[in-house]
């Protein structure tokens, strides 16, 4: 091969150089975000080419048994910065669950505190004495064992208690209660903890594997993850299903398998045998 | 195998969920995306982010990839529309930058050039790193060490773990491709 100095293309691609290398951890970040989402795109499509045939088992049989899905990836002790554009994420940190909604970004400081750069996170941790603190150019929100929701704004932060309480800058929020920090002031105001508004929570949950579980355990991880009150009667049973599925659909294909009804009636979730 | 039945197989294992068709896909994909996006959106946190968009956005419609161009055209396509996206949101208009693989009328007077002497040195060595980031398999990187580090057939037969017939035989079909792309983009013969 000629690779003399009369060879063009030789010329050509000295006179270019080196392609400009990229940095190692903007490369790691962004195939661990890519690569979450095309294992819950080919999740997704295996869940819709299988669903017809899910519908017709679960009428004769319950939850028909599919290819497993794995839980949603842990986060790492300290990650740099967590990014979601296009989509919600859920991630594991600090024993509890960590969602971010749309355009989000959130830096993971330490194991228990993280900055919220822009956009807005849900906690939700049951575990006593796991409490994190989320840094924001408003102030810290501190949690004391709870769910709650930390959004921000150009002008402010908005936490939305769900239950148990956090602390912003020294004033309370405890269940059912909105703060909302500006630079100058601190004011609160009691909201539902269920509807519209919670909706991208919900759809950022981590998904229900069935199998093995019992009704009351799902049907009360449904009513937590939609912020309302179970209300149930009848035997419980054991349900089956490898699928990891949605909240609906989990509630779908749990009542189904159980043979009860469900009805939501302003913050109760109503699950009854059918008659 | 054509480029475009090789990406139509690659697209077709990450369909099927293949671990190492995702770190296919992401090692050819991620540089030139970001290398395409970075002088139109004037910093590196913006092109992470943009970039960032494109591949989940192209990973979620993957089964719309037809094979009708390459797969790296397909994510230039997302990839454009996304910093249109990007600056859109934030209402800001695009820096002013110099894109001449992006506009016809400047590609065209490219190929009226005709001499290597009149081109920019600088314009000519963005348009041969752009070249080189659309070659298929390891071609850019082969033709980089060889004519760049100097490197031996020898020794890039190693950093390729192919034999040194293999390599040598890489490294001649990645000169054709280099000139084939080079002259069929810009008209410019190499």
């Amino acid at each position: 091969m000629n690779d003399n100095e009369n060879d063009p293309i030789a010329t050509l691609v000295r006179l270019a150089g080196r392609r400009p290398a990229l940095d190692a951890e903007r490369t790691a970040r962004v195939r661990r975000a890519v690569a979450n989402e095309w294992r819950a795109s080919v999740r997704r499509k295996r869940w819709t080419r299988l669903s017809a045939a899910a519908a017709v088992a679960a009428t004769i049989a319950g939850v028909l048994l599919m290819r497993p899905r794995t839980e949603p990836a842990a986060a790492p002790v300290v990650a740099p910065l967590i990014a979601t554009m296009g989509a919600t994420k859920s991630i594991d940190w600090n024993g509890g669950t960590l969602r971010l909604d749309h355009g989000t970004q959130l830096r993971i400081d330490t194991p228990r505190t993280a900055t919220l750069i822009r956009g807005a996170i849900y906690y939700a941790n049951e575990r006593p004495g796991a409490a994190v603190t989320i840094h924001t150019p408003f102030g810290d929100v501190r949690d004391v064992g709870t769910r709650f929701e930390v959004r921000l704004r150009d002008d402010a932060l908005r936490v939305r208690v769900r239950d148990g309480a956090v602390i912003v800058r020294g004033t309370t929020a405890r269940a059912g209660t909105e703060l909302v920090a500006s630079r100058t002031a601190v004011t609160s105001r009691t909201i539902a903890t269920s509807g519209d508004e919670w909706a991208w929570i919900e759809n950022a949950a981590p998904p229900i594997v069935l199998e093995g579980k019992s009704l009351d355990e799902v049907l009360r991880r449904i009513a937590i993850e939609k912020g309302l009150t179970l209300q149930r009667s009848g035997p419980d049973q054991i349900l089956h299903g490898d699928v990891p599925l949605s909240v609906n659909e989990a509630l779908d294909a749990a009542t189904a398998a159980a043979g009860v009804t469900v009805r939501i009636e302003g913050d109760r979730l109503i699950v009854r045998g059918r008659s | 195998m054509t480029i475009e039945h090789a990406d139509r197989f690659l697209v077709a294992r990450l369909l099927r969920g293949d671990e190492d068709a995702f770190t296919e896909f992401f090692d050819r994909s991620f540089a030139p995306l970001v290398r395409f996006a970075l002088p139109r959106v004037g910093n590196e946190d913006a092109a992470e982010e943009v970039v960032q968009t494109t591949l989940c956005r192209a990973v979620r419609k993957l089964s719309s990839y037809r094979g009708e161009a390459a797969l790296l055209t397909w994510l230039t396509t997302i990839c454009r529309r996304e910093i249109a996206t990007y600056f859109e949101q934030r209402k800001k208009v695009p820096p002013m930058t110099d894109l001449s693989d992006d506009l016809p009328e400047i590609r065209a007077a490219l190929e009226s050039l005709g001499t290597e002497a009149t081109m920019q040195r600088r314009e000519v060595g963005r348009i041969v790193q752009l070249v080189l980031d659309r070659l298929p398999g390891r071609y850019g990187d082969a033709l980089e060490w060889k004519y760049i580090d100097g490197f031996s057939v020898a020794e890039i037969a190693e950093r390729l773990a192919l034999a040194p017939k293999a390599a040598e035989s890489l490294l001649t079909r990645a000169r054709a491709a280099f000139r084939d792309a080079f002259t069929a983009a810009y008209g410019v013969n190499a």
